[in-house]
């Protein structure tokens, strides 16, 4: 009986080392920046299905891609033989690895604030988003101001100083909120706590109008100065306001809006706001209710980030329907499945899949709500999205079909790089823990973020 | 006359102060002779003397002569060294009386309606100045932003001093106690002496914190989150930095011809930090907090000085290379609870073992930071019973030798804190801070014999034995207190 045992972990062992050896690169193969993928069915999400497939990543980008392709010398090789590569998955909407507080809860208006001050890299959450086959996450504020501020796109280089983790040439997010989080309907105010305005839909409504028209005077006002000062003049100048500076920059086009809405009254409400301020919405998030107005919605040229089956967990969410990610395709409008949890970002894949059962969407289109949908909304298509020559080596290997039930995701790169190897992950889960007293510290530890219940 | 007899009082009131200066360094030349003298900044003198007048070192060495009015203290036996420096306390800071006042009823705020700022008139209570702020309607003015606080001119001391002192401490960085750009320190004798003349040094630093503020729970108010701290103290740096423009372009138009500028204490208090000729200490503990405020000190040009700094060894080699000392605390103890997650609500279970661990990390913090060569100095901030400065000091000086844990609490506390001519050390011309004792301060069974400050001796209540089965160790008593009478 102790011998079966003996012989039982034995096997185990071996097999983890098999495993090891089939997927994790040797030391001297580290040294090139060439990695190849073979022999894997590659969903490209773009350019169809490849059977057989393989990949070339050369400096962290995708190099080659399709049947036939031979190894280079020197090149790390991943054996994906009976695998599936998807492109890494793109959370539109995550609050993962925040410190401090994703709301600044205090006012209603907090454009100054920026999530790129608090971003933890080291937070474990993004380890579990990667072990999920996520690659890149959209940081937002919370839902608790109509305004919350200004979001930021980081990779997960999970562990690397902010600088490496933060999305290469990202452009400008801010986040918008409307309805019950903001107006912030049955919340009893704390001693010491002091009620807030906005409390109805009106005033949500209203706090917009403001702010962008206040935005309006402050461009106008730096517009004033910066002619008189090319007209040689010398006027007094203006002060930057860090609350109005990227209003004024949603009116100029230079960053997206995000925003988080769920019934369709307030979304054609926002949308009236944004024609008549002259922006785009870029992302309506949520939007549980978008099947209703989705024509113009896409008239608007707006996306839809929402839930695959999520619904009745508060008053502005009951009248949602698990149809409304197809039916907002059908339209027209870019959709993205979205977390919004450190939880669900690790099953993003099993909640797209939920797109082609509610609605009957294509295996591609359901791929696209994850990868290429969220890219477009998040400006970042160019770089990740699908597996193309020239993108980035953002990728998720999976142990079959990403859609298939009881897959798992086995490897996940970023710019080519394995920051998600599950052999490795298990074999160090099986490894007894190091002596406490003595060792040298581990150098990073992460914040073990609770993946508590959260409220969209 | 009774006017006229108050007239004459207030007439002589200076000529009183001039005959009898309540002044801390007035009072008897003192001499130590026979002693061990250890300088810090030099070679040990086996025995020999140190002169004391006027507050002022003016002779140490093995052969100096003694004054003839110098009260003669016997140092055979005894060991000299200069008093120790922390780095940061709240030390004779009043606390704000705001805080109950502002839990009264809720009201309904609206980003549109300006707020008369609530009048008190109390002292050390400081309200935000607005004054230069037209976006009062959108964003009311945050909370905690009070640089123009300046330490020095609120002082309160208590009776705690005479604790300190006791574990050997003559020195002290005084900050603000809340805040997220809290105000401006002092750096403190504790003699016996008013409040005004216990200051060395006035105003050291900028005090900033990024984490919390120390806002009692938080609620009710902007900012509340971190964001929200890191964005007015944006806000706060650009409004100054726009005021001197302002200012600038008024006095270039020869003060006509535009508007000038609305007065603002606290763009005013904010020039030095921004031009740095002041240092700016961020309050900062976990590894990712430090990196913000290395940021935001990168961001404005500001002379950084990371404070609490528990987990700095982290980021050792960020901070070596952006040149930044680290006033290290001596409370070891990782704070209760875990980190939140979503909304930072979600309290996490303690794990005993985790917290043995992180506090194993923070003793050997700052030695891993010297290795680096990043400066430190030690702070007593967070400790409950002031005694565990000298235990846990000698626990941190376990890794780094006791002779580098001396220099953190002496030269360089005296260098960060910018008053390294003047203290940190034994040599001639330098304010004459000295421990008499019966040995190495950091060896365990050590007895403080006297404490001079300015060159005055000074009481102290030396610490408790500690209780419990732990502290079998003999400590010294109240009792074993010697004073000198002229």
């Amino acid at each position: 009986m102790k011998n079966l045992q003996h012989n039982l972990v034995a096997g185990a062992a071996v097999l983890a080392a098999l495993a090891l050896v089939a997927l994790a690169p040797t030391a001297a193969q580290q040294k090139s920046n060439e990695v190849f993928i073979q022999n894997a069915t590659i969903l490209t999400v773009t350019q169809g299905t490849i059977e057989n497939g393989s990949i070339l990543i050369r400096d962290g980008k995708i190099a080659a891609v399709g049947k036939g392709l031979k190894a280079p010398a020197g090149a790390t090789v991943i054996d994906a033989t009976g695998k599936y590569v998807m492109p890494g998955i793109i959370d539109e909407h995550s609050h993962s690895a925040i410190d401090g507080g994703v709301n600044e809860g205090s006012i209603s208006v907090t454009s100054q604030t920026r999530i790129i001050d608090a971003i933890d890299p080291n937070n474990i959450a993004l380890y579990r988003a990667l072990a999920g086959g996520v690659t890149t996450l959209h940081l937002l504020h919370g839902s608790a101001n109509t305004i919350g501020g200004e979001s930021a796109i980081i990779r997960l280089k999970w562990g690397r100083p902010r600088e490496e983790i933060l999305f290469p040439g990202a452009g400008r997010g801010l986040k918008l909120a409307l309805g019950e989080n903001v107006k912030r309907s049955g919340a009893t105010p704390q001693p010491g706590q002091t009620r807030r305005y906005p409390v109805t839909r009106l005033g949500v409504e209203n706090v917009l109008r403001e702010s962008f028209t206040r935005a309006r005077q402050y461009m106008a006002e730096w517009d004033a100065y910066g002619k008189a000062k090319a007209a040689g003049q010398d006027p007094p100048i203006p002060r930057r306001d860090l609350t109005l500076e990227p209003l004024a920059d949603v009116l100029r086009g230079k960053v997206r809006v995000h925003a988080h809405a769920y019934r369709s009254d307030e979304i054609l409400m926002l949308l009236r706001v944004a024609d008549d301020f002259g922006f785009k919405v870029r992302a309506l998030v949520h939007a549980l209710e978008a099947y209703k107005v989705a024509p113009e919605i896409a008239k608007h040229g707006a996306g839809v980030s929402t839930f695959a089956d999520s619904w009745a967990y508060k008053w502005e969410a009951y009248d949602a329907i698990p149809y409304n990610a197809a039916i907002c395709l059908r339209k027209g409008i870019p959709v993205a499945i979205n977390s919004d949890s450190d939880e669900r970002v690790r099953r993003l894949y099993q909640e797209a899949a939920k797109v082609i059962k509610y609605g009957g969407i294509s295996e591609t289109e359901a791929l696209k709500t994850i990868t290429l949908y969220p890219a477009m909304m998040l400006d970042i298509d160019k770089r990740v999205g699908s597996i193309e020559v020239g993108k980035d080596a953002d990728l998720a290997i999976f142990s079959g079909h990403p859609f298939a039930p009881a897959s798992h995701v086995v490897m996940t790169l970023v710019e080519g790089e394995v920051f998600f190897d599950r052999a490795k992950d298990l074999a160090k889960r099986a490894q007894p823990k190091a002596p406490p007293s003595g060792a040298q510290p581990p150098p990073v530890r992460s914040a073990d973020a609770d993946p508590g219940k959260q409220d969209p | 006359m009774n006017r006229m007899r108050w007239a004459a009082c207030l007439l002589l009131a200076p000529l009183v102060l001039m005959l009898f200066p309540s002044g801390a360094a007035a009072g008897p030349t003192y001499a130590i002779t026979n002693a061990r003298i250890v300088p810090v900044s030099g070679p040990v003198i086996e025995k020999g003397s140190v002169v004391m007048r006027d507050g002022v070192i003016v002779a140490v060495g093995a052969n100096v002569p003694i004054p003839a009015d110098a009260i003669v203290i016997d140092g055979t036996g005894l060991h000299v060294y200069p008093g120790l420096i922390d780095g940061h306390t709240n030390f004779a800071v009043p606390r704000p009386r705001t805080q109950q006042q502002a839990q009264a009823t809720p009201q309904v705020v609206s980003p549109f309606a300006q707020q008369a700022p609530a009048v008190t008139g109390q002292r050390g209570v400081f309200e935000p100045d607005t004054s230069n702020d037209p976006g009062i309607y959108l964003t009311p003015p945050a909370r905690g932003i009070t640089p123009q606080m300046v330490v020095a001119r609120e002082l309160e001391p208590g009776s705690e001093k005479a604790t300190m002192l006791g574990v050997g401490v003559t020195s002290v960085l005084s900050a603000p106690r809340e805040g997220i750009l809290r105000g401006q320190s002092a750096v403190l004798n504790l003699n016996d002496g008013e409040p005004a003349e216990m200051v060395v040094s006035t105003p050291f630093a900028l005090h900033v914190s990024l984490a919390g503020g120390g806002f009692g729970g938080g609620g009710g108010g902007y900012p509340s989150a971190q964001i929200g701290m890191i964005a007015a103290f944006r806000q706060a740096l650009l409004d100054a930095q726009w005021y001197a423009a302002r200012k600038a372009q008024w006095e270039r138009h020869g003060g006509k011809g535009i508007p000038r500028p609305p007065y603002s204490p606290a763009s005013e208090a904010l020039q030095d930090a921004l031009a740095g000729r002041q240092p700016v200490v961020f309050s900062v503990t976990r590894a990712n907090d430090i990196l913000k405020a290395l940021r935001l000190a990168n961001e404005f040009n500001l002379r950084a000085i990371i404070e609490t700094g528990g987990e700095a060894w982290k980021v050792a080699g960020d901070l070596k290379k952006a040149g930044v000392p680290v006033i290290v605390s001596l409370n070891f103890r990782p704070a209760a609870g875990g980190r939140g997650g979503f909304g930072g609500g979600f309290a996490r279970e303690e794990d005993p073992e985790e917290q043995r661990q992180l506090e194993q990390e923070a003793v050997r913090n700052a030695a891993e930071l010297i290795k680096a060569g990043v400066p430190v100095a030690f702070s007593s901030t967070g400790l409950t019973n002031y005694a565990d400065v000298i235990v846990n000091a000698r626990r941190a000086a376990e890794p780094m030798g006791k002779d580098k844990a001396l220099e953190a609490l002496t030269i360089r506390a005296a260098e960060i804190l910018g008053v390294a001519t003047s203290l940190g050390t034994i040599e001639p011309g330098k304010i004459a801070n000295l421990i008499v004792t019966t040995g190495h301060p950091l060896d365990p069974g050590t007895q403080l014999r006297y404490v001079f400050v300015d060159g005055q001796q000074v009481r102290f209540r030396a610490p408790e034995a500690p209780r419990g089965p732990a502290g079998g160790r003999p400590q010294p008593g109240a009792s074993d207190q010697e004073e000198v009478r002229p």
